[in-house]
């Protein structure tokens, strides 16, 4: 590996430490606050299991809500001419490089009782959490299956295809296949950013325990005093960091082994 | 009527692609022609990812794609044209015998017996035992007899060659040559090569395309012993000098004479005809004499046999590997009459 070192100036490890440090040292504070005596009680509390549920069950719907309409997006980006694919493309990201909360009122005059489908009765609602969800996850999904699928290119395709392949069956046995790194990577992402979810929900589901409020709105109100319990809540935070770190090794042990 | 019957006409953005093209059933036709020329635009037309903009294709029988009314345009997926290039483009995520299953599954065989065929179809084309390796596990030969064993077990009507063996060592690409000798045998094949041995070597006829339009075809070997173009004289490995029959000889705009007892100049004066003759029967005289004209060197390669000197009037091959000749030196060339063939030109 030294021959992979190169020549950046050995100073640099100094602000290197320090950013690492950064990064790391918040999460040891929380991860020491944690009353482990309690952490079972604390996190199987009915207020804390309601949560729990709801996070774990609005962000298992949002992200199959993802899949069934962010894999056809990301297949029509990747198979659109440069320039539409730009715009296609443009758009699908500013969800992501919105502020959250901007999303959720935007959600509200979409779907809030004045909206255009207020008639819906969506807002404040189990399914609005879902649809809040989906709204912050869904670029995550498109752009990874894109970019896979983009990258693939259309060559398999055109050799499936002259193999006397059809549409379908150059989709489930060609396309889909060779995207699988892409989808895989895109559904965890999409799983963990349904799950952590605050902003969007927060204005366009709300907070009502049981129904709409989930793990980070539990943990947010705790720390305002209210709902479940400060202990409770670090309890909550903390599946929630071991969950973003199963995440990540997820998305990082996935080594295609068939794919290039 | 069975085989492949096509007239392709595709505008290109320099220029407009215009082939007819025929081959019977079963039968191997070659494509040679510079690069550019448009092969790969007419092998993309007769698969169906390009579309005509005049003629049509007719395979085994069936109108594939018509551009006058009515119109047919028969999507690649229903043409039953396999194309084989360079690149095998074996399905990365499929082992082996699941890329040779893949057409006949496509089709609607069995899993089970897809496979079963798909083990045979290795077996035949040497592979037998490594239907369960995956693509990257093969070597770059391996790699394209499984291409092969994939295309001939999707029973495709047409199979299109583009340079299947130009990435190849040539140890392997004459092996897989051999391979594709054998299993090409009663399927009707166009083959786009730019080696002259591949040609003779597959293919009955051959077809010479430049700048979009047919050249020259017949048998293969009869086209590379008459180049009709400067073209297909390199690709031979020929000498051409245009010219003209005069005297019972031939002469050309230079003044080069050459005397001969061949049939075609037995013409009568000023018929055009390109004398055509092989690098080594050319030699390098010490002077003027009867069939020798003068040239300049260009330059001297070192080849496996000897030498070759380009010179600005002719190619010549001697044995000699330490001769003295240098670019700019003039020499006096001369060959036998009777190696040389006069062609008329077109």
């Amino acid at each position: 590996m030294s021959s992979a070192r190169g020549y950046v100036p050995r100073s640099l490890a100094f602000p290197a430490f320090v950013g690492l440090a950064f990064l790391i040292l918040p999460l040891l504070a929380l991860i020491a606050r944690v009353e482990w005596s309690t952490f079972v009680a604390d996190v199987t509390s009915p207020a804390a299991l309601e949560a729990l549920g709801l996070s774990f069950g609005s962000g298992a719907a949002a992200t199959a809500a993802c899949i069934v309409i962010g894999v056809p997006l990301a297949l029509l980006i990747a198979r659109s001419g440069p320039r539409l694919a730009a715009v296609l493309r443009a758009a699908v990201t500013v969800p992501l490089v919105l502020p959250p909360m901007v999303g959720g009122i935007a959600l509200l005059y979409l779907f809030g009782r004045q909206g255009w489908l207020g008639g819906w009765g969506l807002s404040f609602t189990t399914p609005a959490v879902v649809v809040a969800q989906t709204f912050v996850a869904l670029p995550f999904l498109v752009l990874a299956v894109e970019g896979a699928v983009r990258s693939t290119g259309v060559d398999f395709e055109r050799t499936a295809a002259a193999l006397g392949a059809g549409r379908w069956t150059i989709l489930r046995r060609i396309t889909l296949p060779l995207a699988a790194p892409g989808i895989v990577a895109g559904v965890v992402l999409c799983f963990a950013r349904a799950i952590g979810e605050f902003g969007a929900t927060a204005l366009f589901a709300g907070n009502r325990p049981g129904v709409t409020q989930t793990m980070p709105l539990a943990i947010y109100t705790a720390f305002n005093g209210a709902g479940v319990t400060q202990g409770t809540a670090v309890a909550l935070a903390l599946l929630l960091l071991a969950t973003a770190v199963l995440v990540l090794m997820l998305v990082r042990g996935w080594r295609p082994g068939a794919a290039r | 009527m069975s085989g492949l019957q096509a007239r392709v006409v595709v505008d290109r953005a320099r220029f407009r692609v215009d082939v007819a093209l025929d081959a019977a059933a079963g039968e191997t036709v070659a494509i040679m022609g510079p690069s550019g020329a448009g092969k790969s635009t007419l092998l993309d037309a007769l698969a169906g990812l390009v579309p005509l903009n005049g003629g049509e294709v007719v395979v085994a029988g069936r109108t594939v794609e018509r551009v006058a009314a009515p119109r047919v345009h028969t999507p690649p997926m229903q043409r039953g044209v396999v194309l084989l290039g360079q690149d095998p483009r074996l399905f990365p995520h499929l082992n082996a015998r699941e890329n040779v299953a893949f057409g006949p599954r496509a089709a609607g065989t069995p899993a089970a017996q897809a496979r079963a065929d798909a083990d045979a179809w290795l077996d035949r084309v040497g592979l037998g035992g490594l239907g369960s390796r995956m693509p990257r596990e093969l070597s770059g030969g391996e790699q394209q007899r499984v291409a092969i064993a994939r295309a001939l077990a999707a029973s495709p009507r047409v199979v299109l060659l583009d340079e299947p063996l130009v990435a190849l060592d040539p140890v392997t690409a004459s092996e897989i040559r051999g391979t594709l000798r054998e299993q090409l045998v009663g399927v009707t094949t166009v083959a786009v090569t730019h080696d002259a041995g591949d040609a003779v070597a597959l293919a009955e006829r051959l077809f010479v395309i430049e700048a979009g339009a047919v050249v020259q075809s017949g048998p293969v070997r009869e086209v590379l012993a008459a180049p009709a173009s400067a073209f297909v004289a390199s690709v031979a490995d020929m000498n051409r000098m245009p010219g003209v029959s005069a005297g019972g000889g031939w002469t050309d705009a230079a003044g080069r004479v050459l005397t001969s007892a061949d049939a075609a100049l037995a013409l009568a004066d000023g018929v055009a005809l390109a004398a055509v003759f092989r690098p080594r029967d050319v030699r390098i005289v010490d002077g003027p004499g009867a069939n020798a004209w003068p040239a300049e060197v260009v330059r001297v390669e070192p080849t496996l046999l000897g030498i070759r000197v380009h010179t600005t009037a002719g190619v010549i091959d001697a044995a000699e590997p330490g001769a003295a000749w240098s670019s700019g030196d003039t020499v006096w060339l001369h060959v036998d009459p009777s190696r040389v063939r006069f062609v008329p030109l077109g």
